[in-house]
């Protein structure tokens, strides 16, 4: 079992945290500007940072701690990139049988060279979003409608899953005959959820998995909105050092203040919980181990709920300027609300968690959680 | 994830973990037991205690992270998370010398002379002396740099006049280890020298605490015109405070496995009091979504004190310095011990709030008196508030309180 993230990775996250710092321009999005920033997507992608935990012949080779550490500088940079769709689409290529059909084999081609090819999971109910499908001679036909797929507004494709005994996986272009897809503005500009209808939707067949794929792809999907909601939290306490450090009243720096100062070491204990809730699901999703269900719920639950609390402390320090739209406080609280309520806020976890965990006890005794 | 054995896996030392499990099959459990039987009464127990430890000193599993040449085997940290969890996987108590063990054993080897070495160190190994911690005073509890207890050296012998206070222990132990002020003059923290103390000395008297639970496992100690030859002061007159500071090195970050281990065992506990206790509408606490969620809360608390300390370790392992989840350990590990009791209680319910004695007692009231008792979680070793300032001021560099501008002994 791994406990520890390598030296090799710390200079990951460094990389990705320098080329967000130089070209993350987040702020475009707040100014009715698109959703996407094609360029920063491919200069990520031409450094091997899209599709990361790729099997190595579909052009990854890292692993899927590697996927969330770029995840966590995302968040940290409130960066307009998809990771959680692009995220899925890698799961669905790794999860897809060997070899794979020239179709799936396009889309990781299209994947790794920065295009926004996303995996379809609703922010509200996972891939329970009932997409059926026909054929039609040779051709395949894809039927149904979802309207807060995570990541959806910046979409070229979609990897949509029609769920039956097993899962098909089917490619749905944007401007395919029969698509529409609607622009939903949501709390964080950044990263839009899409309204997707496919009326007869003209779409290529990628493979088929079976349904406990959906178990591992969900899992992912929680813990790289931990991973953003972690790297949002590390950069809200970053500026509130800085800003009780340098920020004067009384004649001294208000981090000398034990209200101030003891929220910010609150703070800490908040992050540190996050990263070891994050890392932790990592690991364990990378080697298979058989808490990692709960330990990727436990990510979700705990990363989010303390990046939220950190982020209102971090405002709430501030005073009138942590409440400015100039002020980027806000823009890593619409990332970490945002990771927050998607697939299951934390009470939501929680209490599955403590189901679990009560199951074998109440069982003795006839009852059920 | 079953903690023990992830810890042990991770710490990867196979041929050091063969050793300790070829020992205690062989020398522990044919005489104890495995988890050991040990008397109730605590005079019994301790006596009892005495003999596991001398049998686990005599194979040198006592004190592993001292050095070879003072008996102990000079351990990686990777080799004290095998023992820590090895033995907790047994429920092999701590050591009933722990104090001896991890404060006075590391101080003396660091800072005894020989003849002082030779004196203590291996009845601290058999836990023949136990050591009583004499720091906490009336007035100085938080800034224990403020201590008032009296040395007045005089020849041959240092003459102690004073009160410690929260000594546990004082009523078993033999000796103290008490911080005294030999400087009135100098700055707080520059006139304070380290003692040795027969507790069994004329003029010092121990009176317990009662505590809000109703028992006493604290003491005060009076010390009036104690005489004790100055061969006792451990390290230079009036260096006390850094020599107080001794621990051999990285032995704290493994600490965490007891507290993680206990933490988990009283949560199962937990787990199955919330399927046996019935609430309002007559079926068992657990299968209330609030139980249910507050359990899983609890269980993630669990494991976040396992992987936070197993970063540490990492980066303690690889040769980096202790991150900040040494010092964030703490708080967070006894702001869940305190939620972790009151969630018991709320389980149990009224009848979790009666009496050991009343008919009808959830688990004999053990809920109650384990409420009751985390209440000081969050005080002794340093209160959560004082913690808040470490963590602030060495982690992330926040300025020091108003009050130490004007502190010059500071």
């Amino acid at each position: 079992m791994t406990f520890r993230i390598t030296e090799e990775q710390v200079q990951l996250s460094a990389l990705v945290a320098d080329i967000l710092d130089k070209h993350g321009d987040a702020r475009r999005a707040y100014d009715k500007g698109p959703s996407r920033d094609p360029e920063l997507l491919t200069r990520l992608a031409e450094l091997g940072l899209v599709g990361l935990a790729l099997d190595e012949p579909l052009g990854g080779g890292g692993t899927f701690v590697d996927e969330v550490l770029v995840a966590e500088q995302v968040g940290r940079a409130a960066a307009m990139v998809p990771v959680v769709g692009l995220g899925i689409t890698t799961g669905v290529l790794d999860a897809l049988a060997a070899p794979q059909s020239p179709e799936a084999l396009t889309v990781a081609n299209a994947l790794t060279a920065g295009g926004y090819v996303i995996g379809a999971v609703s922010a509200s109910s996972g891939f329970g979003t009932g997409f059926a499908v026909s054929r039609d001679g040779a051709d395949w036909r894809l039927t149904g409608t979802a309207d807060d797929l995570l990541d959806g507004a910046a979409a070229d494709a979609f990897v949509i899953p029609v769920v039956g005994e097993a899962v098909e996986w089917f490619l749905a272009p944007r401007d395919a005959p029969g698509m529409t897809v609607v622009d939903q503005p949501s709390l964080d500009p950044t990263q839009r959820l899409g309204a997707v209808t496919a009326a007869g939707a003209d779409v290529r067949h990628l493979g088929t998995t079976s349904t406990a794929t959906l178990d591992d792809l969900v899992q992912r999907a929680w813990v790289l909105l931990a991973a953003q909601a972690t790297g949002a939290a590390g950069r809200g306490l970053d500026i509130t050092v800085e800003y009780a450090t340098t920020r004067h009243a009384f004649g001294q720096p208000i981090g000398r203040f034990q209200a101030i100062k003891h929220r910010t070491a609150d703070g800490l204990v908040l992050l540190e919980n996050a990263r070891s809730a994050t890392y932790n699901a990592a690991w364990a999703l990378d080697e298979q181990r058989a808490d990692r269900e709960m330990a990727a719920r436990m990510a979700k639950a705990v990363a989010t709920e303390n990046a939220v609390r950190l982020l209102h402390d971090a405002i709430q320090s501030h005073g009138g300027i942590g409440f400015t739209w100039e002020y980027d406080l806000h823009l890593l609280l619409r990332r970490a609300k945002s990771a927050q309520l998607a697939l299951g806020d934390p009470d939501h976890h929680f209490t599955a968690l403590g189901a679990a965990v009560l199951a074998p006890a109440l069982e003795q005794v006839g009852g059920t959680p | 994830m079953n903690n023990l054995q992830a810890l042990i896996d991770a710490a990867d030392d196979e041929e050091f973990h063969d050793e300790l499990r070829t020992f205690l099959d062989e020398h522990v459990a044919p005489r104890w037991g495995t988890p050991p039987r040990l008397p109730v009464t605590p005079a019994e127990r301790r006596e009892a205690l005495r003999d596991l430890q001398g049998t686990l000193a005599d194979g040198r599993w006592v004190g592993i992270h001292w050095p070879e040449a003072y008996g102990g085997r000079n351990a990686t940290v990777a080799q004290q998370i095998i023992y820590n969890a090895e033995l907790a996987a047994r429920k092999i108590p701590a050591m009933l010398g722990h104090r001896g063990l991890t404060i006075v054993g590391p101080t003396l080897i660091r800072h005894g002379t020989n003849g002082q070495q030779e004196r203590f160190l291996e009845r601290i190994r058999y836990g023949q002396d136990l050591w009583a911690g004499g720091f906490s005073e009336p007035d100085a509890g938080s800034d224990l740099a403020s201590l008032r207890t009296r040395g007045v050296i005089d020849g041959e012998t240092i003459v102690v006049t004073g009160q410690k206070i929260w000594t546990s222990g004082a009523h078993f132990c033999n000796w103290i280890y008490t911080l005294v002020r030999t400087d009135p003059e100098a700055p707080k923290h520059k006139g304070i020298s380290v003692v040795a103390i027969p507790l069994d000395s004329p003029g010092i008297e121990i009176r317990p605490i009662r505590q809000i639970t109703g028992s006493s496992e604290f003491n005060e100690v009076f010390f009036e015109d104690v005489v004790v030859p100055t061969g006792n002061i451990i390290g230079r007159v009036n260096d006390g405070w850094n020599v107080n500071r001794t621990t051999l090195s990285h032995e704290h970050s493994t600490l965490f496995i007891g507290a993680q281990v206990r933490y988990s065992n009283s949560l199962a506990d937990i787990v199955d009091l919330a399927s046996r206790v019935r609430g309002v509408d007559g079926r068992p606490r657990g299968t209330e979504p609030g139980v249910q969620a507050a359990i899983g809360r609890a269980w993630a608390a669990s494991q976040l004190m396992l992987v936070n300390g197993m970063r540490n370790v990492g980066k303690v392992v690889t040769g980096g310095n202790p991150g900040p989840e040494g010092s964030i350990m703490k708080i967070y590990g006894q702001e869940s011990e305190k939620a972790l009791f009151e969630l018991a209680l709320d389980i149990a319910g009224p009848r979790g709030l009666l009496d050991r004695h009343a008919e009808g007692a959830v688990d004999r009231g053990k809920w109650l008196y384990g409420y009751l008792g985390a209440r000081a979680a969050t005080i002794g070793g340093g209160t959560s508030e004082i913690h808040r300032n470490k963590i602030a001021e060495n982690v992330l560099g926040l300025p020091r309180d108003l009050w130490t501008l004007s502190d010059a002994s500071d």
